[in-house]
């Protein structure tokens, strides 16, 4: 059983990133970070692995992300990018774009692309079938296309 | 989507944002261990009590067993003493009375039918010539012999009303005698002897017509009577109290103006019956 603060040193930029993924708000990223491992302190599950910690804690950051949001309503990503400025242009344009989308495909990218997870493991993770993951990746991916290519 | 990696890549949280979170889950996980703890306390403290109660409870049921088991047998010892006393009383008194009738016989006087069964009275009017004759000791030395007078009568400490009352008052005595008890001429106006009847019944000693609680205690030493606090009535055997000296006053026995506490019969020779007053 790992303590308190090995988790949070092995899990609290993963977990950060995600939630400013789909918030867009460094603020409220840092508060569901926060909420997620004293959700961890209080259940204290027990993992079958470091997958399976791992997915249980994006689970458990991006359901409070979304039960945030709804509540509080979407406050932009301008402060994201504020803060976290791309290193050229082409970058910038692209964070824009894939910040622009709705939050539910901000989740599917950052999980597909970014953590590397398959799209049965990320229909496990968000609580959804397979398919609904397929079918908004395809979705996110045509909706970044068009904007690249209207910027083009 | 090199792009979005390498810049996600970058973000991270800084030193303070990271203090901030481990210091808020380090907070957090004292208070839930604390909370653990009073749990742990509590729930021990509840054994501790429903322990206690449950110790109580199984106290209060056996002490309560104890007492119906050993209250009911108690009682049933100490009546043994007393039940087995009546037969012999009654035993000793009857061949005391038949041993009186017999040294009467023997002393060439006319013989004195002494039947339980008859009243003096009776006994009396069927030969009033065989009432014995007065002693030639004055009856006076023998109550004087049979009394021990009361000299330490503000050192001795009279029953409390406490033990009295828990003396069998009520104990079912079922010895009854009749017994000739010479009374003096001289302090009764009447001239020669009369005879007084004494009865002990129901726990009751009826003495010239007063009654005297009977108290269960029987010694069997005379020299273990309390100076100062007893009077001695032999029955059957040669001292005898004067029945018209002896009233009861105040829950006390008096004698000759003398007061006692506590009157004793004389069964046999080292038997005898105790009496506290009934103060009526």
């Amino acid at each position: 059983m790992k303590t308190a603060e090995e988790m949070v040193s092995a899990y609290e930029n993963m977990l950060y990133r995600a939630a400013l993924s789909h918030t867009g708000n460094c603020e409220d990223a840092q508060d569901m970070v926060q909420e997620t491992f004293i959700r961890w302190l209080t259940k204290r599950p027990v993992f079958e692995s470091d997958e399976h910690e791992k997915a249980w804690l994006l689970r458990v950051v991006i359901n409070l992300c979304r039960n945030y949001v709804s509540k509080k309503g979407n406050r932009g990503n301008a402060e994201l990018l504020d803060i976290y400025p791309a290193a050229d242009p082409e970058e910038q344009s692209l964070i824009e774009d894939v910040m622009s989308l709705p939050a539910k495909y901000r989740d599917v990218i950052y999980l597909f692309y970014y953590e590397g997870f398959s799209t049965k493991e990320i229909a496990e993770i968000l609580n959804t079938r397979e398919s609904t993951v397929r079918s908004q990746l395809l979705r996110a991916r045509n909706m970044l296309k068009g904007r690249l290519e209207a910027e083009l | 989507m090199s792009g979005y990696n390498e810049y996600f890549d970058k973000i991270k949280l800084n030193e303070e944002q990271h203090q901030a979170i481990l210091d808020a889950v380090k907070k957090e996980e004292a208070l839930l261990s604390q909370a653990a703890e009073n749990t742990k306390q509590k729930s021990s403290d509840t054994a501790k009590i429903r322990f206690m109660r449950r110790a109580g409870l199984i106290a209060s049921c056996a002490a309560l067993l104890a007492l119906v088991i050993i209250f009911p047998l108690g009682k049933r010892q100490s009546m043994t003493p007393a039940n087995d006393k009546i037969p012999e009383a009654d035993t000793v008194m009857s061949s005391d009375i038949r041993s009186e009738g017999a040294d009467a016989s023997l002393s060439g006087e006319k013989e004195v039918r002494t039947d339980a069964a008859l009243s003096p009275q009776e006994n009396i009017a069927a030969d009033p010539g065989s009432i014995p004759a007065p002693a030639e000791e004055p009856v006076a030395s023998i109550i004087t012999d049979a009394v021990i007078p009361n000299t330490a009568k503000s050192d001795h400490a009279f029953p409390e009303e406490s033990d009295r009352s828990a003396a069998p008052a009520n104990e079912p005595y079922e010895c009854e005698f009749a017994h000739s008890i010479e009374k003096s001429g001289e302090e009764t106006g009447e001239e020669g002897p009369v005879l007084v009847e004494a009865s002990v019944s129901d726990g009751l000693l009826i003495f010239n017509g007063k009654s005297y609680r009977y108290l269960e205690e029987t010694i069997t030493d005379e020299s273990a009577f309390d100076a100062g606090c007893l009077a001695v009535i032999t029955v059957g055997g040669d001292a005898l109290l004067d029945p018209a000296l002896l009233d009861i006053r105040s829950g006390m026995f008096l004698y000759g103006k003398e007061p006692y506490d506590r009157l004793y019969i004389r069964l046999s020779e080292d038997r005898f019956l105790c009496f506290v007053p009934e103060d009526n």
